[in-house]
Order: C-alpha cells, then sequence, then structure tokens
C-alpha cells in the first residue's frame, strides 16, 4: 500500500488573504481582511477536519476509492 | 360574499365561488386590496403593489368565466411573487441598492404560467437582500407586528400569513421558502430542483435554488404546482420529467405509511415549545396510522460547512462584479459571504460537493425504508430585529447558543443539499403566539407524497385555521 499523505493542513492568516484576493481581482480593503480572517479560517479548518475524516479525494489504498462531487449525479438530464 | 373577508379565502374555497360565479375576481381583489393597504404598513411586506395591472387581469378573469372560458382553479385567484422574481416592468430591488434601477422587460416562465393559468398577480414581496440571509428586512411578522418573517421569502410568508393574497411564489436555496412557512404559520413547498421553471428569477445558488410555492393550505400548495410545474426549455436545470397532479394523493389514506425520524442532528438544540410541537405532531400522525422509524443520517453533521462551501462560491460568481466597484452598497451578509467565494479554491468547492454526495446518500438510504422523513422546520420561533437582524442570538437551555440565521435554515439545509422535496405544514403555537411547523421530506420527485403526508396531518389539525389578529 503506497504511503497516506497527510491531507487537509492549510492555515490561513492576513498575507494568505490578501495574496488570494489579489489573485480572484478583489481589491480587498484591511478592515475586510480582517473581517474574512475568521470567517475564511473557518471553513478552512471545516474542509481540513473532513478531509482526514472522509478521505474525500483520490487515495492510494488497498481498495480504489473517490467520492464523487454531487454535482455530477445532481438531476437526470433533460430529455430534450 | 361581497366585503366579507374575502381575502381570508383560500384558493380552493375561492375557486369553487368563482367557478360558480357566486363572487367575482374583481370582488376579491377589492376586498383584498383594501386589507392590504390597511394591514401592510404593520406587516411592510410589498415590495411592490401591482394595482392598475391586477385590476386588468381580475376584469379580464371576469370576461371569460363570464363567457364559460374557465381556465381553472387558478383563475381569477390573487397571488403574489417574491422580489426576485421577474416580472415585466415592475422593479426588481429585491431589497439591494445595487440592484435598484433595474426593472426586467420579461415576466419569469412561472409568471408567465400564472398569467395563463388566470391568476391576479398582486405584487412582489420583499426579500433579504439577493436572498442572502433570513430577516428580510423591513417585513414583519403578522403574529405579534414586530418579528421577523425569516427569509429570504419572508415578505411572501408573511403576506400570505396576513391574507394579503392567497398565495405566493417564494424561492428556496438553503432555507427560503421554508422558514417563513414555519415562522409566518403557512403552508410551503420546497420542491425537487428542475420542477418549476427557475428562468428569470435572480439566482443564489445555481444547483440549489428552486422555486415554490406558499399558501395557506397544502391542498392550495398542490394548486398552484399544478398551475405552473413542468420542463421549461429557458432553465439549464430544469427537468423533463413527466409533469403530475400534486393534489392527486390528498385524501389517501396514510395508515400503514412509513415516517422516518432521525435522532441525530435534526432535534439537536432547539426551544422547548418548538420540540414539544414537533413531538405532538409527529404523535398526531403516528395516530393516524403511519409507522415510525428511526433514521440514521450519518454525514448531515457536515451540513453547515458545507452548504456554505457551494453557495458562497456560486453566488460569488453571480455577484462578482459589484465586489468591487459598488462594495459599499452591498448589505454586510452579501458582502461577507462572496468575499468569502472569492477566497476559497475551486478544490474546496469540490470537496464541498463531494461532502453533499454523501448527505444526499443518507437521505437515499433513508428513503429505502421510509415513505417520508419528519423533522422540525426551525429551531426557534421569530424573535424581534436587534440593530442588525442576522445578529439575533438564540439562547437553548443546553446552554447552545447560536445566531438566529442558524436557527432558521439548519434543520432545512440538509434537504437542500440531498435535492428532496419539502412540504412544510403549521403544527402549532409557542406560548407567546409564535407559529412553527413540521417539515415533511419525500424522495426526489415525490412531492405528491409529502403534500398527502401534510394534507393527512392539516385536516387532522385546525392550525391553518388560525389567523393572526392584525387589522
Amino acid at each position: 500500500m503506497a504511503k497516506q499523505v497527510l491531507r487537509g493542513n492549510r492555515s490561513i492568516d492576513s498575507a494568505t488573504i490578501t495574496a488570494l484576493a489579489r489573485y480572484a481581482g478583489l481589491n480587498l480593503p484591511e478592515d475586510r481582511v480582517v473581517a474574512q480572517l475568521e470567517f475564511l479560517k473557518s471553513q478552512v479548518d471545516f474542509l481540513n477536519e473532513v478531509d482526514r475524516e472522509l478521505k474525500l479525494g483520490f487515495q492510494l489504498d488497498d481498495v480504489f476509492h473517490v467520492v464523487p462531487p454531487a454535482y455530477v449525479f445532481h438531476n437526470p438530464p433533460p430529455k430534450s | 360574499m361581497a366585503g366579507r373577508d374575502l381575502h381570508w379565502l383560500t384558493i380552493t374555497e375561492a375557486s369553487k365561488l368563482l367557478q360558480s360565479r357566486q363572487v367575482s375576481a374583481t370582488e376579491i381583489l377589492e376586498d383584498t386590496l383594501e386589507w392590504v393597504k390597511k394591514t401592510d404598513p404593520v406587516t411592510r411586506n410589498f415590495a411592490y403593489l401591482a394595482e392598475k395591472e391586477a385590476r386588468e387581469e381580475a376584469k379580464r378573469a371576469d370576461e371569460e368565466i363570464g363567457r364559460g372560458h374557465y381556465r381553472g382553479p387558478l383563475h381569477g385567484v390573487p397571488y403574489t411573487v417574491k422580489a426576485l422574481i421577474s416580472v415585466a416592468g415592475a422593479p426588481m430591488a429585491w431589497n439591494s441598492k445595487v440592484y435598484a434601477e433595474w426593472s426586467p422587460k420579461k415576466d419569469a416562465e412561472v409568471v408567465r404560467r400564472m398569467r395563463n393559468a388566470g391568476g391576479v398577480l398582486l405584487g412582489k414581496e420583499h426579500t433579504q437582500e439577493v436572498a442572502w440571509g433570513v430577516p428580510t428586512p423591513p417585513t414583519r411578522n403578522p403574529w405579534d407586528g414586530r418579528s421577523v418573517t425569516g427569509g429570504s421569502s419572508g415578505g411572501s410568508g408573511s403576506s400570505v400569513a396576513a391574507g394579503q393574497g392567497m398565495a405566493s411564489w417564494g424561492t428556496d436555496c438553503g432555507c427560503s421558502v421554508r422558514n417563513p412557512s414555519a415562522l409566518n404559520g403557512c403552508a410551503g413547498m420546497r420542491v425537487t430542483q428542475g420542477r418549476v421553471p427557475a428562468s428569470g428569477v435572480v439566482p443564489l445558488s445555481l444547483t440549489m435554488d428552486t422555486v415554490g410555492p406558499l399558501a395557506r393550505t397544502v391542498r392550495d400548495l398542490g394548486l398552484m404546482l399544478n398551475g405552473v410545474a413542468g420542463y421549461d426549455s429557458d432553465d439549464h436545470f430544469s427537468v423533463d420529467v413527466p409533469t403530475m397532479d400534486f393534489t392527486a394523493k390528498l385524501g389517501r389514506d396514510v395508515k400503514g405509511m412509513k415516517l422516518g425520524v432521525p435522532k441525530e442532528y435534526f432535534f439537536d438544540h432547539m426551544e422547548p415549545a418548538v420540540k414539544r410541537l414537533i413531538e405532538d405532531g409527529i404523535g398526531q400522525l403516528e395516530k393516524l396510522g403511519m409507522e415510525v422509524r428511526e433514521v440514521k443520517f450519518p454525514h448531515v453533521k457536515y451540513t453547515a460547512g458545507t452548504f456554505i462551501g457551494i453557495v458562497v462560491a456560486e453566488s460569488a460568481a453571480n455577484h462578482d462584479e459589484w465586489l468591487n466597484e459598488r462594495a459599499a452598497e452591498l448589505g454586510i451578509d452579501v458582502r461577507n459571504f462572496t468575499e468569502l467565494g472569492n477566497l476559497l479554491l475551486a478544490k474546496d468547492y469540490i470537496r464541498s460537493n463531494q461532502i453533499r454526495t454523501l448527505i444526499r446518500q443518507d437521505f437515499l438510504d433513508a428513503f429505502r425504508n421510509v415513505d417520508v422523513i419528519v423533522t422540525p422546520t426551525v429551531a426557534a420561533t421569530a424573535k424581534p430585529p436587534k440593530d442588525h437582524p442576522i445578529f439575533i442570538k438564540v439562547q437553548y437551555p443546553d446552554g447552545f447558543s447560536e445566531d438566529v440565521i442558524w436557527a432558521y435554515c439548519r434543520f432545512t439545509m440538509p434537504m437542500s443539499l440531498a435535492s428532496t422535496p419539502c412540504c412544510i405544514v403549521p403544527c402549532g403555537f409557542s406560548d407567546d403566539g409564535m407559529p412553527t411547523a413540521l417539515q415533511i421530506a419525500a424522495k426526489p420527485y415525490e412531492e405528491a407524497t409529502a403534500l398527502q403526508v401534510g394534507f393527512a396531518y392539516e385536516q387532522s389539525t385546525d392550525w391553518h385555521r388560525k389567523r393572526p389578529s392584525i387589522g
């Protein structure tokens, strides 16, 4: 079995948020960076935790494992 | 019957009187307009009152019915729509300064179909800004004249409960038809996504938004759906499945049907009065002969983060252009969530959708053993707004507290992620006189089953006959 890599160990700080905002084309003033720090951190912490618990992504394990994203099956395709 | 509380008629009652010409659409409309003008200074639901156009539609309905051309149960019936549903020539501001000057040139498909069915459009009801939130300023709850109405279809819920139109079309992403129904004491329906046309309706989440009716009875929900449901080629999420008669199962015995009740998540952290009313409601369904079974949802504990991960990304894509240009004009909730949608990564959106798969699978697994799943709709009743309504804190006896937005959508978001239809049916009042409701979920595309159980419950109680002492 291949070695498992620790998933979901991202951390968020003000510099990360400023860089992400710049890349997103978003002019984020300092007060908004501060406002988003807790908001984004809680979301990333959540995803880190779920990533570790549920191993959502492709896993090199005894059994091939991947969870499809919901939009793949969300609704049957229209007939016409 | 003219002048005798015609505004309190249900669609079912009014349609019989209209078809037999015992009352005219104009009489119903004028009585309702008078009532709206008397009561809306308190409820503040109407973003736009289409008085002149409504009179023309009512007159046309009377002429057609007089000629023997009766279109069906919605003919001559006054209804409203949520502010973010397009009505040609009417303002579309949906509580946003950014969009305040926009007025669409074309009706949304749901409005077009209502016009074809002969409905009389009274106006547009306030919504939370771009549908992001639950207090829906400036609306007020008709049961006390001061509490919030829920949201984002808060104006729709309050207006239906207040007798300001027999029904309303709202939209529901995570909770937005369902908690306004529960908090204002009317019936409501979240449909399977794709059932009801969403073209011409401003989106919040492209993969979870649905258009759904609010009405005073369960049968009226079915009649509203019968009038508009079906494939819409302009709606990319519309599903070309056979349309059904949504009222077909109403009145059928529910004895022997299996009712699933979850033990985890859905009964955590609740106001005692709400919990008692929900348990009483489930007990009533058991008395009607339904067999109660426990169902398990191992992944619903991930609901909040999963929902946020999807909806912030999708709403950021929808409203991105305003963040740099006119950010100061956006409300703080819209700004928070839309910024967050810009800061998450593509893999975060995919991860969230993977968790959504697991939550949906929990529901599909549960539905192998039960016909419907019954839960609370909200954890708390409607509360008066504070400085900024989203910061109302709800405190529970177990020591847990949360912002009111979570109290009003925590129990509805899992069904949005699973895309199951849900019927909301009033089930009583707290000691301080504020309503709450059962949430009855069924398998995807089995709206008629949810309505069947909701109708059976409704007909065995009289909660739907209660009216707020407004006006």
